[in-house]
């Protein structure tokens, strides 16, 4: 799954891992991510931090409540943001933080695989 | 007699007056005793026979006898009065009477009086039964006859005279309206004939002063009784005295002796009715008068020797009585002055001695005048003298007074004798007690102190030398314990005929006081200079007309005019730079109002530095003025400067930040899609084959139409054109990353010169600007500490500058020096200083202000993103906590200063 409120880069990506094979549920906003969810398990989920509504950090928190099977992959526009320790603490998210707009967007086909 | 009584009763008056008075008195009483008396001529001699009814010594008898006697005297022919005194209240018996009939007889047998005079009662009777025997045909006149009847002559003729009848009505009159007081008259007689025919007329008065007085008479006591029964009488009485009466013995008294004792016991007015009695102890009364009687008795004598008959001079009834009173007995009791009847007759007062030596009292009162003014004049020459005499004294007096109370010690020098005087207080000055140090000028000279001895000789001698007459030095005495005294001694001199001082006289004052006080308000005065010249602004004093009266150090440093030259010229004159503030520093004086300057560029001798004027303006004694204050402020308006320009930095990297991120977004879905694009057109993947066979499209043919139409290139642009973006971006984000994750020590000496190292193998400042050429020239301070700090960063804030740098020499056209770029570190307390610096074509104000500013940029456009320095600003001010200024000088230099916080 892809959590972008942003349509042209959510399905830019979108449209870069469906042809890398991998099948796609995109939402724009954590309340939309977390209601697809439901309905269609994902194994993982690429995160934007800045989100309308509840933000990136938050809606992993919830999801992961319900779903602790579910791994995810953050991004983030900006430069002076970490990755909070509770967030890696959980075990379900990667360290690894990319940035937008991302150049190489294979980098995060090797984490996925990494991950998973 | 009366007279001469009240003469010796006012004489004796008069000496406890003045005895000037009775000086004079007696001198004139001398001077009349040496007047020479006239005597009277005898021619024709008449012979008067006087017949007394008692004896010599009566003053009544007496008073009769002197009226005749002086009324013969005034006939041209000489008259012999035989005086015969039948003394009938001693004897007045038949036997006796004969005898006295025989004795005149014979003495008259062969000489014949030509007038006879009978005086009373008793020598008529006689004479009327007698007259035809003795002496028939002798004319008579007669007088002092009370209860007088035509048939007491018993027919006898050529006889004349005068009737006496006591005024008992007037009397009575008189003592009521003298005594207000009194409503009683209490009236005293003996029952003697006379006495009786008196009493019956006196009790006829009863009616007439009914309503106002009772009249009462006692009869038939003897005098003792009267005087018991005058003590007796209430105060509002008046005694009467109506005749002689009886003394205790059953003597009969004459009547002065009866009425000297009753008035002398009595308290009461005491009035009688005849005038000899006057002076013995009676208030008044209209008064029978033997003066007057004998006077109208003798005119009849003389007129009977004249040739008249005396049948033919009217026997005269009407009693010559007078008011007469005795002053001392009026006032003895008090009375009313207004009750004294008019024309009467005063005894006993000063006036009648006054009215009878009018001349006399004159001449004394003249005398005693003349004297008077004699010992005024004396008197007043003795005040003068006595005044000079005091004058003197009170200035003696002054001298010592002045001499013990001033408090200057006074000395006087006498040059003729050589006598020297110092006054206690002189000595006192030095502690000494008067006693203590002699008084000579060797003395004086000992005491002066030596470093003030020819001074104090030198003025002293001006005296001699010039012709001064004053003189004041200051100098030092010694005191009694060794200490030093100011003095201020003043002279002066008085000087002889030739010129030549004799006497020197003059003060000392004690002015030890006084020249601590100026010691100490020298130190004072000092100390404030020396407060004020430490000062590190200028301070300059000028008074209300803009002249320099205050010029301190810092003044003299920035201006190169000493003190002593700037005061008293014009402020504008001692300091050209101030001339355009003039008027405004004046007006400020003017009216009070402290003026304070915002600061701006003022040139002194130095460069241009940003300095801040105030002045305060004061009221000083002799007017106003002010104080102007001058502090250079550069340091802290460039702080400031900074500050806002940190400030706006600050706000701009926020806005450019938020932008940042705002753009982030677009433009990672124009390169996630550029990228997806570009593989969808140009990768293997199996979907692509998959896409291209199912519509019959072999990916060969699509991909040479894709290069035959340059869709590569174009892809390639978008690529490019966002990659550019993606770096703008990336830096605008990094104004606000605040990331201290690579923070370390560095040695900053180290950075700087492996950015150097990298700088000059980068190949474009390698091609483009020949960096090889340019001369490094490197100023590291030694000792400098580690700063932590994110190296990578720094070495790119470090790389950034240089590269400015080596850019900014490429503008220029160098002549005669080269271009060159130093690098400096320096210490500065906590900081650590990094200053690269270019002589290339440096910036204008403007530029210095913006420089820092994103996409502010001095470059020709596409050949940076202007965003290098301000990257540089945020690292070193928002990330490190460092400063980063600009200074440069238009076309000659450009130095970038990073100050970074040590340790």
């Amino acid at each position: 799954m892809v959590l972008d409120d942003d349509v042209q880069v959510r399905e830019g990506l979108v449209y870069f891992f469906e042809d890398e094979g991998f099948s796609m549920v995109e939402a724009g906003s954590g309340e939309e991510a977390l209601e697809k969810l439901k309905e269609c398990p994902v194994d993982l989920v690429i995160v934007d931090l800045r989100l309308p509504g509840m933000n990136g950090t938050a809606f992993i928190s919830k999801a992961h409540e319900k779903w602790p099977d579910v791994k995810f992959i953050m991004y983030t526009g900006s430069l002076e943001f970490n990755i909070p320790n509770e967030l890696l603490s959980l075990g379900c998210v990667s360290s690894r933080l990319f940035h937008k707009p991302l150049v190489e967007p294979e980098l995060m086909i090797e984490e996925i695989s990494r991950t998973m | 007699m009366v007279s001469s009584k009240a003469k010796i009763f006012i004489f004796k008056n008069e000496i406890y007056f003045s005895g000037l008075i009775s000086l004079a008195v007696v001198i004139l009483l001398i001077l009349s005793i040496l007047l020479p008396e006239s005597a009277s001529a005898a021619k024709k001699q008449y012979e008067i026979l006087l017949i007394n009814s008692y004896h010599s010594s009566l003053k009544w008898s007496d008073s009769i006898n002197k009226s005749i006697k002086s009324e013969m005297d005034k006939l041209d022919s000489p008259v012999i009065i035989h005086n015969e005194f039948m003394d009938t209240k001693y004897k007045n018996s038949p036997e006796y009477m004969g005898l006295l009939e025989e004795l005149y007889a014979t003495k008259y047998s062969d000489n014949k009086p030509d007038v006879i005079i009978v005086s009373d009662n008793n020598a008529l009777e006689f004479l009327i039964a007698r007259r035809s025997k003795l002496f028939p045909g002798i004319p008579v006149v007669f007088l002092g006859i009370n209860a007088f009847k035509k048939e007491m002559l018993h027919g006898e003729k050529d006889i004349t005279g005068v009737v006496e009848a006591i005024s008992i009505r007037s009397t009575i009159e008189a003592a009521l309206r003298l005594y207000p007081y009194a409503n009683r008259v209490v009236t005293y007689a003996s029952d003697m004939p006379t006495a009786r025919h008196n009493s019956r007329i006196f009790l006829e008065k009863q009616d007439v002063f009914a309503g106002r007085a009772r009249l009462e008479l006692k009869t038939g006591m003897t005098v003792e009784q009267v005087v018991d029964d005058i003590s007796k009488l209430p105060h509002d009485s008046v005694v009467l005295i109506l005749s002689f009466l009886k003394g205790d013995k059953g003597v009969l008294l004459p009547l002065e002796k009866t009425v000297e004792i009753i008035s002398s016991e009595s308290e009461l007015p005491v009035f009688s009715f005849w005038d000899f009695l006057l002076g013995h102890g009676i208030v008044g009364g209209q008064l029978v008068s033997g003066a007057d009687q004998g006077k109208i008795a003798g005119e009849m004598a003389a007129r009977i020797l004249g040739g008249e008959k005396a049948s033919d001079i009217p026997i005269n009834y009407e009693s010559p009585n007078k008011y007469m009173f005795d002053f001392k007995q009026l006032n003895k009791i008090g009375f009313n002055p207004a009750g004294l009847p008019l024309n009467s007759v005063i005894v006993n007062q000063k006036k009648t001695f006054y009215s009878q030596h009018k001349a006399k009292v004159w001449f004394a009162v003249g005398l005693f005048i003349f004297m008077g003014l004699v010992i005024l004049v004396l008197w007043r020459s003795a005040i003068a003298r006595k005044r000079i005499e005091q004058a003197l004294r009170r200035s003696k007096d002054m001298y010592d007074l002045v001499t013990m109370g001033t408090n200057d010690g006074i000395w006087d020098w006498d040059r003729k004798s050589g006598e020297v005087f110092f006054s206690s207080r002189w000595k006192e000055i030095l502690g000494f007690s008067d006693e203590e140090i002699p008084n000579n000028i060797d003395e004086w000279k000992s005491r002066i102190h030596p470093d003030d001895y020819d001074r104090v000789i030198r003025v002293n001698d001006l005296f001699f030398t010039h012709k001064t007459d004053r003189i004041m030095v200051e100098y030092r005495m010694k005191a009694k314990d060794g200490s030093w005294r100011w003095v201020m001694g003043r002279g002066s001199c008085l000087r002889d005929e030739q010129g030549k001082p004799y006497r020197i006289a003059g003060a000392h004052t004690d002015i030890t006081e006084r020249k601590k006080a100026e010691e100490e308000l020298r130190r004072l005065r000092n100390y404030l200079e020396n407060i004020i010249n430490s000062m590190p602004s200028i301070l300059v004093g000028v008074d209300s007309n803009g002249v320099v009266n205050q010029w301190n150090f810092k003044a003299e440093e920035m201006t190169g005019i000493s003190s002593k030259e700037a005061c008293r010229m014009n402020l504008v004159e001692a300091f050209p730079g101030i001339a355009d503030d003039y008027a405004r520093i004046m007006a400020s004086i003017e009216k009070g109002t402290t003026l304070v300057d915002p600061p701006r560029v003022l040139n002194l001798k130095d460069e241009s530095r940003y300095r801040e004027i105030t002045v305060f303006p004061i009221e000083c004694d002799n007017g106003r003025g002010a104080v102007i204050r001058i502090d250079d402020v550069t340091q802290r308006v460039r702080l400031e400067q900074m500050m806002v320009q940190t400030e706006k930095m600050m706000s701009l990297g926020g806005l450019a930040a938020g932008m940042a991120h705002e753009i982030n977004n677009p433009l990672a879905g124009i390169l996630g899609n550029l990228h997806n694009l570009r593989r969808r057109l140009y990768s293997d993947l199996r979907l692509n084959d998959v896409a291209a066979s199912e519509i019959g499209v072999s990916l060969k043919d699509m991909r040479r139409y894709l290069d035959k139409r340059d869709i590569p290139n174009l892809l390639d642009g978008i690529a490019d054109s966002a990659g550019r973006a993606a770096t703008i971006v990336r830096n605008m984000l990094s104004f606000s990353r605040k990331s201290e994750r690579l923070f370390e020590y560095y040695n900053i000496e180290q950075l700087l010169e492996e950015t150097l190292e990298l700088a000059s193998s980068d190949y474009d400042l390698e091609r483009r600007y020949d960096f090889k050429k340019i001369k490094i020239v490197k100023e590291y301070a030694s000792g400098v500490p580690a700063v932590y700090c994110d190296g990578t960063e720094i070495r790119q804030v470090f790389l950034n500058l240089i590269k400015n740098a080596a850019e900014a020499t490429a503008e220029k056209h160098y002549i005669k020096e080269e271009p060159c770029i130093v690098l400096r570190t320096e210490i500065d307390s906590d900081m650590v200083l990094v200053k690269i610096e270019d002589n290339g074509p440096g910036l204008g104000d403007e530029e210095q202000k913006r420089v820092f500013e994103p996409f502010y940029t001095s470059k020709p456009v596409g050949s940076g993103t202007g965003l290098g320095l301000s990257v540089s600003y945020f690292i070193i001010t928002d990330q490190h906590k460092g400063r980063m200024q600009v200074e440069s000088v238009k076309g000659e230099w450009t130095r970038f200063t990073i100050s970074l916080p040590a340790g």
